[in-house]
């Protein structure tokens, strides 16, 4: 089958949903025919579909969310890029205070169809400002979904199903998965929220993982399955809803479970799964719950350091044994 | 080097054991894994075995005694090694009451399915924790506990035996009927003539089939074959299992030919001389467990055939004849029935034929059938 970059599963998405819905646009800093966004997913398609569709704006955050839940609660479908996840800080109140809530505060009567893309994660030598991972932040605003797909199969399916959502959904995406090859159908399909997906079976402990630490915990379990540890790598690949029964029949059969989220560990989201697992499968726990996450710290610019705070194989397969014994 | 014997805690309730007997003796030499003592508690037995290799050098509690746990109960040591000074324990220590036990959630939820103690599991965790692994590995262990005496192949007669009786209780469903007869009159004809009790039964079921031949069937499929033939089938047991001769048109013999040919067919059966056609083509099979004082019970039909019937001893009871209470030699008989072949009643009426032959056993004296 059809093998095509993240990047490309992702342009695929934006521009079939434009050609199905005209009520699809796009708004952004630099996305438009000069630039094509930092990360290169909006490439050709102002010139396919103008520069109606395709809206560069100012360089003002909190400007482009809120013109863009203004439109979405009046009957257009926006899809909103944020040149780097960590400055949504700077459109929170227009996220968590309106975003968020509209749909509430009006008893259902309005709809906020919008999608905010963001790419998130460290590992790029950008330091603090650009390489955090804030799912943690959205996951604790009632309203919003989070996707956050680790393939480019999931990145087009999920990306799809998000613009044809009628609630606002955060759209995770890491810049090192941009460049990522994988096998994406050229018919049409989209991916359910709220279903996760097992990357890899196995038997004695589960791992699970989001966005780029799929990644990693699938090269750890290639790596444990050579010493005779059969891992099983679950993807919830949206955090709101979150698949739980995935996760807890998972457990249920292994007993044992590693959470992988590249989020600090302190109230992050390796925090509430694990919460989860206590909850609805302790009596199937055979060992302690792991967590492996980022340390509370910012993310250092210096490439050794930054390497050290991030999650990896090794890490995964440490924190695999201590519970697999 | 010096080990202790200790009394062990078999459960978390126990706080003393009883020595019920020692294996081996002052002096004698061991090996680490052989039994040692069996020691009792309230709920179980349990053989301590020799945690090490040496001589048993001193036992310091006698069969009968009551030992706390963890009170000691022997040393083991090299032959000249010196020991140390030996108290036998007075009190139940409480030394390991206190002591948590560390489980996961997953194996205590396996010992609560399985009922399992778990100071009784060996924890491989880290810190000693007990795991899943640690469950299991102790329910299949316990599994295989029972020690074997002897092992005995299943071959011949027992073999066939315990694959008709399980094709039988597996394919007819079994209903079995009792019904009490008065053998005042047969009594007196047994001592009249030379018949037994079970050569009158034999006579009295054979006329009895030929008055209800849906009984003298077998079930083929989806059809009743209602045999012609009636080869009435009598069980004899034998050193080496059951047997059942088989006496050929028996509705067609009198009741003297029937004695002597049961007779015969026993010694035969006895001495393994039964010829092949002695044996096969019943119809109908009777089983007598009288002489083993058995009242009633509940026999499995001799498939393919649809029915068998049960003999049950005979008891002198008190009945109730004309409103007086007379004392009466009284029999069991048990009709093990094929439910997909008979209902209730017919069989009921078969069984109550048998019961008015035995009971007029005048009958029975009639040349043929």
């Amino acid at each position: 089958m059809r093998e095509i970059t993240y990047r490309d599963a992702l342009h695929e998405a934006l521009r079939e949903e434009m050609l199905r819905d005209e009520t699809v646009f796009l708004l952004g800093e630099d996305i438009g025919r000069y630039w094509h966004g930092a990360f290169k997913v909006t490439k050709g398609l102002a010139e396919e579909f103008g520069d109606e569709r395709v809206r560069d704006t100012p360089i003002s955050e909190s400007a482009i969310i809120g013109v863009a839940t203004g439109a979405a609660i009046t009957g257009m479908r926006p899809v909103a890029e944020i040149m780097f996840g960590d400055l949504s800080a700077l459109a929170m109140d227009q996220i968590a205070n309106q975003a968020a809530k509209l749909s509430y505060m009006f008893g259902g009567q309005a709809k906020v169809p919008l999608v905010i893309r963001m790419p998130f994660g460290a590992g790029v030598n950008i330091a603090a400002h650009h390489s955090q991972s804030l799912e943690a932040w959205f996951m604790h605003v009632p309203g919003l979904k989070i996707a956050m797909p680790s393939t480019p199969y999931d990145a087009k399916g999920l990306l799809k199903t998000a613009i044809q959502d009628d609630n606002p959904v955060m759209f995770f995406e890491h810049k090192l998965l941009y460049a990522i090859g994988g096998v994406v159908p050229e018919e049409e399909y989209t991916i359910p929220f709220g279903m996760a997906d097992v990357k890899r079976d196995g038997e004695d402990v589960t791992i699970v993982a989001t966005l780029y630490m799929v990644h990693q915990a699938l090269a750890a379990a290639e790596e444990l399955d050579k010493q005779g540890i059969e891992a099983e790598v679950i993807d919830p690949r949206t955090l709101v809803p979150l698949d739980k029964q995935a996760v807890v029949n998972s457990v249920k059969k292994t007993g044992r479970i590693v959470i992988v989220t590249e989020d600090c560990k302190t109230a992050g989201v390796s925090a509430e799964i694990a919460a989860v697992v206590a909850e609805e499968a302790l009596d199937y726990l055979d060992a302690p719950i792991k967590r492996v996450a980022e340390p509370d710290t910012p993310i250092p610019f210096s490439p050794p350091l930054e390497q050290f705070v991030i999650p990896n194989e090794k890490s995964i397969i440490k924190a695999v044994k201590e519970i697999v014994y | 080097m010096v080990t202790k014997i200790l009394m062990p805690r078999l459960s978390l309730a126990m706080k003393k054991g009883t020595v019920i007997e020692w294996f081996k003796k002052e002096g004698d030499t061991v090996e680490k894994g052989e039994p040692l003592v069996e020691v009792l508690t309230e709920k179980v037995t349990y053989d301590i075995e020799a945690p090490s290799s040496g001589v048993l050098r001193k036992i310091l509690v006698e069969v009968g005694a009551e030992v706390p746990v963890a009170g000691i109960l022997a040393v083991i040591a090299a032959p000249d090694e010196e020991l140390p000074v030996l108290e036998v324990a007075a009190e139940p220590s409480l030394e390991r009451v206190e002591e948590r036990i560390i489980a996961s959630p997953a194996a205590k939820r396996l010992a609560k399915e399985y009922g399992v103690d778990l100071i009784q599991v060996k924890g491989t965790g880290p810190e000693g924790r007990i795991v899943e692994e640690d469950l299991r590995r102790y329910v299949e262990a316990k599994e295989v506990a029972p020690k074997i005496r002897e092992v005995i192949p299943l071959t011949g007669i027992r073999k066939t035996a315990a694959e008709r009786v399980s094709l039988s209780a597996r394919t007819a469903p079994h209903t079995t009927l009792n019904m009490e007869v008065d053998m005042s009159k047969a009594a007196k004809l047994r001592e009249e003539i030379a018949v037994s009790y079970t050569d009158m039964v034999t006579k009295a079921t054979a006329k009895a089939l030929v008055e209800h031949p849906i009984i003298n069937s077998t079930l083929d499929g989806a059809q009743i074959k209602v045999f012609h033939d009636i080869n009435l089938g009598v069980a004899v047991a034998t050193e080496k299992g059951l047997i059942v001769p088989v006496i050929q048109n028996t509705d067609s013999k009198t009741l003297e030919e029937i004695a002597s040919k049961l007779k015969e067919l026993a010694d035969k059966a006895r001495q393994g001389k039964l010829t092949k056609d002695e044996l096969t083509g019943g119809t109908f099979t009777i089983t007598n467990l009288g002489m083993y004082g058995v009242d009633t019970f509940t026999p499995i039909i001799n498939p393919p055939e649809t029915a068998i019937l049960g003999v049950g001893r005979l008891t002198e009871k008190p009945v109730v004849e004309n409103k007086k209470i007379v004392i009466k030699p009284i029999m069991n008989l048990s009709l093990s029935f094929d439910h997909r072949v008979v209902d209730g009643a017919p069989a009921a009426q078969f069984l109550r034929k048998i019961r008015k032959f035995l009971e007029n056993p005048e009958i029975l004296l009639a040349a043929r059938a």
